[in-house]
């Protein structure tokens, strides 16, 4: 393998990379968002569990070649500490910044019988902040954006995206106005009862 | 009415269910490996020049004057080299880049050429 390779490689799963979390992101937000499907949700949310699985893996090939490539410096701090990078620091900030939220989400699936509730489901709203910090990490230092299929492909990503959490979000709208109201109304006999005073009798 | 018969029952149906996610995994993680050599396969072609360093090029050139006229022979070496670079048709914001100076050495002559003969004009 020549030096280059490894730089091919990097870009490479960096792209599929970007794809597999945009699929992840979107089985995340049909899984939360208990869409109507022929599906079982056990089958969405085993789905969005392996496409997960693979998401990172595929990260982990994209960050391990672009470390091991030596034609640049990155520096293994740099994958999780923004700003330690001497190479493109703010472009490698921004996906470090999403390492580490990727990372906390994982490590809080890890522990999720032993985390509350409310705790996991938290660090796992956070998961939604990968997604757009791998977007512009891809656009800030990405070189293959300068072509038209990698643009078309980052658009299509940011599609289905915002396509997912759209109806999430209006479906969250409609189920709340739906709600019935807690406060019951006072009937009118009673009304009128306390008025006359006859409600004490 | 009765019950609806699930054939296999609803364990091997989530057991199914179950088995085919994973094929339907392994399938993605075959397209995505697929797609990733093809990637690279398309990175390397877009990018020919770049896959190993570009050797410096020095070049020599002696110059050597012309005894013909009867002139101090003038022997001088230019070393002139090109910058080694990588990638560069890469928008990467690193060049690496080795420049030697040219250096030029003159030899001063060590010998005057006398001519052989004398040519003598018409009687």
């Amino acid at each position: 393998m020549q030096q280059a390779d490894l730089w091919y490689l990097s870009r490479a799963t960096g792209v599929v990379a970007l794809v597999l979390l945009t699929a992840t992101t979107f089985l995340g937000v049909l899984v939360a968002g208990r869409a109507k499907s022929k599906l079982p949700s056990f089958v969405r949310a085993d789905a969005h569990r392996y496409i997960s699985a693979v998401t990172v893996a595929f990260l982990a090939v994209h960050v391990i070649t672009a470390l091991l490539d030596p034609y640049v410096n990155i520096g293994w701090a740099a994958v999780v500490v923004p700003l330690t990078s001497s190479y493109e620091r703010a472009g490698i900030a921004i996906g470090a910044v999403g390492a580490d939220v990727l990372l906390a989400v994982g490590i809080s699936i890890a522990l999720r019988t032993r985390l509350p509730a409310r705790v996991w489901r938290a660090v796992h709203w956070a998961a939604y902040l990968c997604w757009p910090t791998a977007i512009a990490h891809a656009l800030a230092m990405g070189p293959d954006t300068r072509f038209a299929w990698a643009r078309c492909l980052v658009a299509a990503c940011a599609l289905v995206v915002f396509g997912g959490v759209s109806w999430r979000v209006a479906r969250a709208v409609n189920a709340r106005s739906a709600r019935p109201h807690t406060e019951l109304e006072p009937r009118r006999s009673l009304l009128a009862a306390m008025s006359t005073g006859d409600a004490n009798k | 009415m009765g019950t609806e018969h699930i054939p296999g029952g609803p364990r091997q149906l989530v057991a199914r269910a179950r088995r085919r996610v994973r094929a339907i995994t392994a399938a993605a993680v075959a397209v995505a490996t697929v797609s990733s050599l093809a990637l690279v396969q398309v990175a390397a072609a877009e990018d020919p020049g770049s896959s190993a360093y570009t050797p410096a090029t020095v070049t020599t050139t002696t110059a050597q004057s012309s005894r013909r006229a009867g002139l101090p022979a003038t022997a001088s070496t230019t070393t002139s080299s090109t910058t080694s670079t990588k990638r560069s048709s890469l928008t990467r914001a690193i060049t690496k880049t080795t420049t030697i100076t040219p250096t030029t050495t003159t030899v001063a002559p060590t010998a005057t050429t006398s001519p052989a003969s004398t040519i003598s004009g018409a009687s």
